[in-house]
């Protein structure tokens, strides 16, 4: 029986060939993006699930905040652990300290600089689960001068020479000796690290030691979720008994949370972070668009069968009249569903497999699939279970449902509910697609307005250089004097952060102000306005010429004097303190400088305090536009007579600043190439739709011609169901569509707005898309003679 | 007797009136009988066979098939019953274009789940008896009328009904080819099946043991 239904079924595939391509064509698109999509999930969904302890670990997170607003913040410092392990030691396990770092790294005449050395302490390897491939896991990190490093790094730095025990260089302080070789990192994981270095090599060092000196990561290992719950109801006494001082002091307190290994990779708005992160709602978004671009495909299948199921219709009567009971008829139908979805999908797993690469290195990531993984073909089986249920439903129970009586009797009434149905169905495919059009346009409008709007600073021909070596800092001054004598060199600031970079939060207490308030923070020499171009609105710049403003000047952002209940004329002269820095001082406001964004356009300026301070260790260095590559030679040049021994490297300020919108831009990219697909699916179905409805028209046409109707009228008359349909679609969705634009908006402080625009052209593409993909019919039927046409009768 | 009709009305309502397919049926029909049903168009001849072979409905009256009482049964019953008795022979042959020859034949063994081995032995048989077994790979489109009748015919004895139901079977044929089907048929009579047929013309009335009349639903 069923074999026979497969015979069946594949006759009327090869019978029907334009109809069978479409289908196939649809449904192996929308698979395809569904694969890749449910690809991309399921790696989302498994970040950090390969470590044993994955139930047991958390990362402890310290609770601040500016003013009212609380934040989680990503980094510790290096008494946390080792105070929580003791505090908690029934409860806590373990923990381990990881600090994400760089250095120079050299064996013989090799030296990279490379950017993710992380210092860890030794329990790393038996608490996380990075399988070693050398050495031993419990031991590895044991002796303070060792490193571990990737698989990868063995080879670039040792080539075939085996690597065990032999020595690198850190910087220029540290000997290692190899100790262990790592599998390379799977891809899913929130620590993205080339070298694991024993975190003892920094112990002694006095900063390490300070409960303030965040830089690292701490991790918790907690046997129960109970025993975690009662470790965190006693963090806040924890917190007073080792800050309960510094909180006085500052008139604001830190407190300390847990985040289960769970929530780490999802939680993006954790600050100061240095993980990987992800975005759920991207990837539920994503999930939603598989999802549609799928329905929209099954739902071709539905109506073109549904649509010619007049010419099914005999046969279903003759089986029935033969013996056939309605479930053998739903079965049947059902095997033929089933049949194109398989092909659909073999054909969907080719695509799979020669777009994932372009894919991946388009957007930068690095997924990949084995289409024999239980678990992929299960997902598979699962696809093609559902897009055949789904797409085959309703054509099986339709067709199952008719009456030998009258369709034997060859004058079948077109049933008005399966038009209705059918019409139905693709107002929601022009829904979704009119969606996703007028989403793209929304993202591509607010990212545009977001590099374009005036960020209140000069980001042009301005670049960054890390000194990120003690040779460069210990002769900053003299380095930074070089510089200015080169031609090419406008200005050069030294900065504790670049706008678009890292801004530190501190607690300030003011003069006439009760209590603390804090501020973000730039800490950089007198030529720091300048060089980015910084308006001064009240008061003056830095300058050197009062001697005194490298230790007892400050400028305040327009909002941080706005915060503080002064115009930016009364905050000049005011008296600053920053209590968190021994020596600071009290500080004088000498200017208010015009509010810029310091940080990305999707939040909103935060109050900030620039303290003139001439030690810092990012260079920003304004260029003469015309002249950039000599520039930076010039700077190498000078790089190489202060520092040889270790690598120039550079990066210009515009291209960081966009690297903040990557995401976005990636996610809009994403969205141009689903709602193109969305709508070309859409158009597929209407293409043959209008070519059944144009067939089963053609007598209508034949008469309607022979008396008089001109070929305009025709065209018109096949072609405005169509455009009332997408008209019906764009009406529904409009306001769902307004609704969630808003809801997406929401996630940028600074919004270009849902306007009327976007509605007006995606409306257009939508309409202009059917009208070329139905015209076609459409014209062909209309200019049919007549004649032909009634022959038939 | 195969079947029974007693006081049997079907109607439909259009614009308020009441119009009567069929009023006021009464017939009985005893195995071995060859009917036939004449009648001009719009009599209602293909109506009453219809409800014969339980496709369609009727508003009023009592139909025993086999004594069996088809009006008060249920429709998954009353598929099992013409299922097993009834075959149905078409003007039109409606034969499935997509199917062989042969696979037409075996479609009714499919709906009531004979092994393969059974179902194969009996469509042999059947291509034999009808000498088409040089055709059986080709598809309908491939059979002349004539041909393509005969196949429609083998499928509705393939099942070894009681009851033949023939809707004009010789409409779609010349004279020669339609002679060939009603000696055909006349053949099946004397080997015991029940032949009902709907049709136009006299010549084949003739072949058949009764004829029935009907004008405006009413047998005369």
């Amino acid at each position: 029986m069923i074999r026979n239904y497969f015979k069946i079924a594949w006759r009327n595939l090869i019978k029907n060939k334009g109809f069978s391509a479409i289908n196939i064509g649809g449904l192996s698109v929308g698979l395809t993006v569904s694969i890749i999509i449910s690809i991309y999930v399921f790696n989302e969904y498994s970040y950090d699930n390969f470590h044993e302890n994955y139930d047991k670990l958390y990362r402890v997170l310290r609770i601040g905040g500016i003013n009212d607003d609380k934040y989680l913040i990503g980094v510790t410092s290096g008494p946390f652990g080792p105070a929580l392990e003791n505090d908690f030691s029934e409860s806590i396990e373990n923990t381990v300290r990881v600090m994400p770092n760089d250095g120079l790294v050299t064996y013989k005449n090799n030296s990279f600089y490379e950017k993710k050395v992380y210092l860890a302490d030794s329990n790393f390897f038996e608490i996380f689960s990075f399988p070693l491939k050398e050495g031993v896991k419990e031991s590895a990190l044991e002796k303070p001068n060792s490193v571990v490093l990737t698989q990868e790094m063995a080879a670039k730095y040792f080539g075939d020479e085996d690597p065990m025990g032999k020595t690198l260089q850190l910087d220029d302080n540290f000997e290692l000796t190899v100790t262990g070789i790592m599998e390379d990192l799977p891809t899913n994981s929130h620590l993205d690290f080339d070298f694991i270095v024993p975190i003892a090599i920094i112990k002694n060092y006095e900063w390490f030691n300070d409960w303030w000196n965040n830089s690292m990561l701490t991790y918790a290992l907690i046997d129960s979720r109970k025993e975690a719950k009662y470790v965190e109801s006693n963090l806040t006494g924890f917190m007073d008994k080792y800050f309960a001082e510094d909180f006085k002091k500052n008139d604001s307190r830190i407190d300390l949370t847990l985040q289960p290994f769970s929530e780490v990779y999802f939680n993006n708005k954790v600050r100061y972070d240095r993980i990987t992160t992800g975005d759920n709602t991207v990837v539920k978004m994503f999930l939603i668009i598989a999802i549609f671009i799928l329905l929209i495909a099954s739902i071709n299948f539905t109506n073109l069968t549904t649509a010619r199921s007049n010419r099914r219709a005999r046969e279903i009567g003759v089986r029935k009249v033969l013996g056939a009971i309605r479930s053998k008829l739903i079965w049947q139908f059902f095997v033929e569903s089933l049949l194109l979805t398989s092909i659909s999908i073999l054909i969907a797993i080719v695509l799979v497999l020669s777009i994932l690469p372009i894919f991946n290195s388009y957007f930068d990531l690095q997924l990949s699939i084995n289409f024999l993984m239980p678990k992929v073909i299960l997902m598979l089986v699962a696809f093609l279970l559902i897009v055949t249920l789904i797409a085959g439903s309703y054509p099986a129970l339709l067709l199952s449902s008719f009456r030998p009586v009258k369709v034997l009797k060859s004058s079948l009434s077109k049933s008005s509910s399966s038009i209705f149905i059918r019409k139905g169905l693709v107002v929601f495919q022009f829904s979704v697609s009119f969606f996703l059009i007028a989403g793209t346009l929304l993202i591509s409008n607010q990212l545009d307005f977001m590099q374009s709007k005036d960020k209140g600073f000069d980001d042009e021909s301005v670049v960054l250089v890390r000194m990120n070596n003690s040779d460069i800092q210990r002769n900053a001054i003299a380095f930074k004097n070089r510089l200015k004598a080169e031609p090419n060199i406008i200005s050069l600031t030294t900065t504790s952060g670049a706008p678009g970079g890292f801004h530190d939060t501190y607690s300030h207490t003011v003069e006439q102000v009760d209590g603390s308030i804090r501020l973000r923070t730039v800490f950089a020499d007198v030529d720091y306005t300048k060089t980015f171009g910084l308006q001064i609105v009240s008061g003056r710049d830095f300058s050197k010429d009062f001697g005194t403003d490298e230790t007892h000047a400050v400028l305040i952002n327009e909002t941080s004097a706005k915060n503080l209940g002064w115009t930016n004329e009364e905050a000049i002269g005011k008296n600053i303190v920053n209590t968190m820095i021994e020596g600071y001082g009290t500080r004088k406001v000498v200017g208010v400088v015009k509010d810029y964004h310091f940080s990305s356009l999707k939040d909103k300026i935060d109050p900030l305090i620039i303290t003139a301070d001439p030690f810092s260790w990012l260079l920003a260095i304004k260029v003469n536009a015309a002249n950039i590559k000599q520039a930076i030679a010039q700077i190498e040049t000078q790089w190489k007579i202060i520092a040889p021994n270790y690598p120039f490297e550079y990066t210009f300020l515009d291209t960081n600043l966009d690297k903040l919108y990557k995401k976005e831009q990636q996610e809009s990219q994403l969205f141009i190439i689903f709602s193109i697909l969305s709508i070309l699916i859409a158009c597929l179905g209407s293409f043959a739709l209008a070519a059944y409805s144009a067939e089963e028209r053609t007598k209508e046409v034949g008469v309607r011609k022979i008396l008089g109707s001109s070929v305009f009228a025709i065209f018109l008359l096949l072609t405005k169901d169509f455009v009332k349909i997408v008209f019906l679609a764009i009406v529904i969705t409009s306001p769902f569509a307004y609704y969630f634009m808003n809801k997406w908006l929401q996630n940028f402080a600074y919004q270009v707005g849902v306007n009327t625009s976007i509605f007006i052209t995606a409306a257009f593409v939508t309409v202009f898309m059917v009208l070329v993909t139905v015209s076609w019919q459409s014209i062909k039927a209309s200019r049919n003679n007549p004649i032909d046409s009634l022959r038939y009768e | 007797m195969l079947l029974e009709i007693k006081d049997l009305f079907k109607w439909v309502n259009s614009g308020g009136n009441r119009i009567f397919l069929l009023n006021d049926i009464e017939l009985t029909i005893n195995e071995g009988d060859f009917i036939s049903i004449m009648g001009p168009s719009g009599s209602g001849k293909t109506t009453l066979l219809n409800i014969i072979g339980m496709l369609d409905d009727f508003n009023e009256g009592e139909y025993n098939f086999l004594n069996e009482p088809v009006h008060t049964l249920k429709e998954k019953y009353r598929a099992n019953l013409y299922k097993e008795y009834i075959g149905f022979v078409f003007q039109s042959y409606h034969l499935i274009d997509e199917l062989t020859v042969y696979e037409n034949i075996e479609t009714p063994l499919l709906y009531k789940n004979y092994k393969s081995s059974e179902r194969k032995s009996l469509v042999a048989d059947m291509l034999d008896r009808f000498n088409i077994v040089g055709k059986k790979d080709l598809f309908p489109s491939q059979l002349s009328g004539g041909q393509q009748q005969i196949v429609g015919i083998a499928r509705a004895l393939i099942s070894n009904p009681k009851l033949i139901l023939a809707d004009e079977p010789t409409g779609n044929l010349n004279s020669k080819q339609g002679e060939e089907i009603m000696n055909l048929f006349k053949q099946l009579n004397n080997d015991g099946v029940t032949i009902i047929q709907v049709t136009h013309s006299e010549k084949n009335a003739t072949y058949g043991s009764r004829i029935i009349n009907l004008l405006d639903g009413m047998i005369v």
